[in-house]
């Protein structure tokens, strides 16, 4: 069987090859936390601690304390439990954005329509943060229950008390989103439930995540950890509400990994060495990849011809190492076809490729070219060249994809 | 289809219904790249992608996206 390869590779965003940190600690995982953590036998108790040591150096990490971490095993997981655990420990509002995950919007589906505000975004795919603002402290469902909300809500009643999804950076264009309006004190008691899957580079400065975030899901595939596990994390004190499995009503973190069992010794080490590792390149990684993407949508913008950048594409805005764009006249599955023939992996949101009903639902809120859609996302492995290739490969398979089809000179 | 018809006035009808994305927007620009700028096209399309491609591809091109008029019909003007 043949290796893939990394050069034309430009899906880092869901997955990539390990870091060479999480690679060793993934063998150190295998060879000496192969027993069951749960269990109180002396093999037990050593992949324990292997478990409790990856725990705390992502706690570390992040800013969070170690019985704030829970692992599970995918991010859909993750986005379920935590959505579930919140919307069940209180009847206040949600309100989300339109561009938030598929998970999380299918699950407020289930929600009463009444309970549920869902907020515009612009062309970029930036929140209407004063639609979403107002939405929050308009918080129409009132019992019992808001009298007791032992969140940060004051007692003046003035202040909201509804849960606000927002992501950090979205998962298909990049767009920083503005979630320093949380900070805001009329929005204090407002419990925030944070994507943060697009990874450190999507946030600010370091990798601890802002102090506001309440309940979080993380996937260590953004920092080149693994695949097959998630974090969830939920800080002390947040009402959170599970239901998990037969008679299970986990309050935390704590109880919600014995709910969804303990994670594979070797992926939580292998998580918590890639997010280190991550941490002592973050600046250099940040500098290298905001320069490489602005390589991109200047290759891009001057080589293609009928091409639409999508997101926000001002250095602050963005998030380094992701670059979206659509193109005119083309078939996206077409397009992903043919590049997969020259060794480029890449993934598009064209309805053709999402799914089969109606193109991604972000592009669709943006209102942004849904056709011939890629997403390009890669890391600090990708150097100058492998970009140039790219794009004159790209170039070369759309010439041809819009000669066969006559579009040429539209 | 009388009312759509009545509001679609002297546009020039491109039907591409039973087709899907992209091939309802490389329709009105192959029919667009033949007339004037000031003509109006009337796209006819059943896919979902295109009540969000074509405003996008007015924009790219200077067109003028005039609106949806029933569920099927959207109107252009040429730049």
């Amino acid at each position: 069987m043949t290796s893939p390869t990394h050069a034309g590779y430009f899906d880092a965003n869901s997955g990539g090859p390990l870091s060479e940190a999480a690679r060793d600690a993934l063998l150190k995982g295998i060879e000496h936390g192969w027993a069951n953590p749960g269990r109180l036998h002396q093999p037990g108790r050593i992949a324990n601690e292997l478990l409790q040591a990856a725990r705390s150096s992502i706690a570390n990490s992040l800013g969070f304390e170690a019985n704030e971490i829970c692992f599970v095993q995918s991010v859909p997981l993750a986005f379920r439990l935590g959505l579930g655990g919140l919307v069940n420990a209180s009847s206040h509002k949600v309100v989300a954005s339109k561009v938030e995950q598929s998970f999380i919007l299918e699950g407020l589906g289930t929600l009463d329509a009444e309970r549920v505000s869902l907020i515009d975004v612009d062309e970029v795919g930036r929140i209407d943060v004063v639609a979403f603002a107002k939405a929050l402290a308009c918080d129409g469902v009132t019992n019992g229950d808001a009298a007791t909300n032992d969140g940060a809500a004051t007692d003046d009643g003035a202040a909201t008390s509804g849960l606000a999804i927002v992501q950090i950076a979205n998962h298909e264009v990049g767009t920083k989103q503005p979630w320093e309006f949380l900070t805001d004190d009329s929005l204090a008691g407002a419990v925030w439930f944070a994507d943060a899957t697009l990874g450190p580079l999507s946030w600010v400065q370091s990798l601890k995540l802002p102090k506001r975030v309440d309940v979080a899901v993380l996937s260590p595939a953004s920092w080149s950890g693994p695949l097959g596990i998630a974090i969830l994390a939920i800080r002390n004190g947040v009402k959170f509400k599970a239901q998990v499995g037969l008679g299970a009503d986990p309050r935390d973190a704590r109880e919600i990994q014995v709910a969804v069992g303990e994670p594979n010794v070797g992926l939580a080490l292998a998580s918590a060495a890639a997010l280190e590792d991550c941490g002592r390149r973050l600046d250099q990684s940040r500098d290298q990849l905001t320069r490489q993407s602005e390589l991109l949508r200047d290759l891009l913008t001057k080589e293609i011809p009928d091409l639409v950048l999508l997101g926000d594409t001002a250095e602050t805005g963005s998030t380094p190492g992701l670059v979206a764009f659509s193109l005119l006249y083309v078939h996206g599955e077409a397009l992903i076809d043919e590049l997969s023939k020259r060794d480029i992996s890449i993934t598009s949101g064209s309805s053709c490729v999402a799914n089969a009903v109606g193109p991604s639902h972000v592009l669709v809120a943006m209102g942004a070219l849904t056709q011939g859609n890629i997403r390009v996302s890669f890391n600090a492995a990708t150097s100058d060249e492998d970009l140039k290739l790219f794009v004159q490969d790209l170039s070369n398979v759309l010439s041809e994809l819009r000669n066969r089809a006559g579009v040429t000179s539209l | 289809m009388n009312a759509a018809a009545e509001e679609v006035g002297d546009a020039h009808i491109v039907d591409a219904r039973g087709s899907s994305c992209p091939r309802p927007i490389i329709e009105i620009a192959r029919v667009a790249s033949k007339m004037n700028s000031g003509a109006r096209l009337a796209l006819i399309s059943d896919d979902p992608a295109t009540a969000i491609d074509l405003p996008a591809w007015c924009k790219m091109k200077g067109h003028k996206f005039l609106g949806r008029t029933n569920e099927s019909f959207y109107l252009v003007e040429l730049n």
